[in-house]
């Protein structure tokens, strides 16, 4: 099976940027908000969903 | 109200009132902040026009999509309702109470019920200490109203619905990180959903999905000498070190079979279930409470039968996707620009395997820069 080490240059392509930031060129007329990366970290500190106890 | 970094041909800002983090692009920034400033509308869309070179209407309608972005997120919300007071209930009848010892430090703990022990006891189970010590901290977990409720002295730390438990299960590691570092919340840049492995100088964060393979790789190259720092739960301090955390690294059944020739104690060792998934705690071997490690990359892992090992370098974009949803991160303008200068010059890696030789022979390499 193939081994692969390689390292991706820092700038994402055409068609990513279009998909997650949106293309202010001729994608400008797109709902601007739907087309911008939001992310929201965990509001508080969580334990991952799998912990133990799921028998409430 | 909002903090900018720039970074490369994009800015993230971050809203403090909604705890938002958003990528731009530069001149998307400029014109949120010229909004914010109040410059008048008509020349904020004429610099808009002139930008996209595109209609006035299309420019109109894309400067109020950001007007009403920035009303969104910097509008206050009101404050969470909550039952915490500073009343705990008195508990004269409880299931167990335990005593745990972290580092030095005791911490009692009392469960006024099993299905309340089973939150919190199994992943510490290996600190449980069977003669009573002298505790230096006491909490309670129990039920109110029907709700989950966490008290520590004569305090209530917090409350949650049932459905929430994994929330209560997040406050008490936190509060017991606060207490056996003797660190307050605020000094703490953030929790990730990650796990943490370090060769005496450095560590490395191994970061994905719940079922991944995070805490497998963790055991795996815990048994290869790395010693284990955190799984599930990993503190990072403002002074951006990564520091221990003792819960137990959780095994899921599917990984008995690689990793009970390492670890003969799985064999016999307790099995819960959560979530359709079985799974059993294994102790980690080497508990270094002393040190507090820099963190040399983040390593996105996943374990998939079809590849035998695959490895390369991460956008930040990409890695901040990833990052940021799965953490807690200190929610103020100083800590975030903390966070996101730390991040920013973090390596991030994508690793995905099914030769365990393969990959812990590639953590080793990028351990000593040789990759």
């Amino acid at each position: 099976m193939k081994t692969n080490t390689s390292k991706k240059s820092e700038n994402i392509d055409r068609k990513e940027a279009i998909k997650k930031i949106g293309d202010y060129g001729k994608y400008a007329a797109l709902t601007a908000i739907g087309t911008y990366l939001f992310l929201n970290p965990k509001k508080a500190q969580a334990a991952s969903p799998s912990a133990p106890g799921e028998h409430f | 109200m909002f903090y900018l970094k720039k970074w490369k041909n994009k800015t993230i800002v971050w809203f403090e009132a909604s705890n938002s983090y958003v990528v731009f692009d530069h001149f998307i920034t400029e014109l949120i902040q010229k909004l914010h400033k109040n410059i008048p509308l008509f020349e904020i869309v004429k610099e808009c026009r002139f930008l996209l070179k595109v209609p006035q209407r299309t420019a109109v309608q894309f400067v109020l999509d950001l007007k009403k972005l920035l009303h969104q997120q910097t509008k206050k919300t009101e404050a969470c309702l909550s039952i915490d007071d500073d009343n705990p209930k008195v508990l004269n009848v409880y299931y167990s109470k335990k005593y745990y010892q972290f580092h030095n430090i005791g911490i009692s703990i009392l469960f006024e019920t099993e299905l309340l022990e089973l939150l919190i006891h199994p992943k510490f189970k290996h600190l449980e200490r069977e003669r009573k010590i002298k505790a230096e901290f006491f909490y309670q977990l129990y039920f109110e109203n029907d709700m989950l409720v966490f008290s520590k002295g004569r305090s209530v730390v917090g409350s949650w619905p049932k459905d929430e438990k994994h929330f209560l299960q997040g406050k008490v590691s936190m509060q017991l990180l606060v207490d056996m570092y003797k660190k307050p919340e605020d000094e703490w840049m953030g929790i990730f959903h990650a796990s943490a492995i370090e060769n005496g100088k450095e560590s490395i964060l191994l970061l994905g999905d719940s079922g991944n393979g995070k805490s497998t790789a963790l055991a795996l190259l815990n048994a290869a000498g790395y010693n284990c720092l955190a799984d599930d739960f990993v503190p990072v301090d403002r002074e951006k070190n990564v520091f221990l955390f003792p819960a137990a690294i959780s095994v899921k059944k599917e990984s008995l079979q690689t990793l009970a020739p390492l670890y003969p104690e799985l064999k016999i060792s307790n099995e819960y279930q959560a979530d359709s998934k079985i799974f059993r705690y294994l102790a980690p071997k080497f508990l270094n409470y002393q040190q507090k490690f820099t963190c040399k990359a983040l390593v996105f892992i996943k374990y998939d039968a079809k590849t035998d090992f695959k490895m390369s370098s991460i956008s930040r974009i990409e890695a901040f996707q990833q990052l940021v949803p799965d953490s807690w991160i200190l929610p103020q303008t100083k800590n975030v620009a903390n966070f996101l200068d730390w991040f920013l010059e973090m390596p991030s890696y994508q690793l995905h395997y099914s030769n365990t030789t393969k990959m812990i022979d590639h953590i080793s390499k990028l351990f000593n820069d040789e990759l």
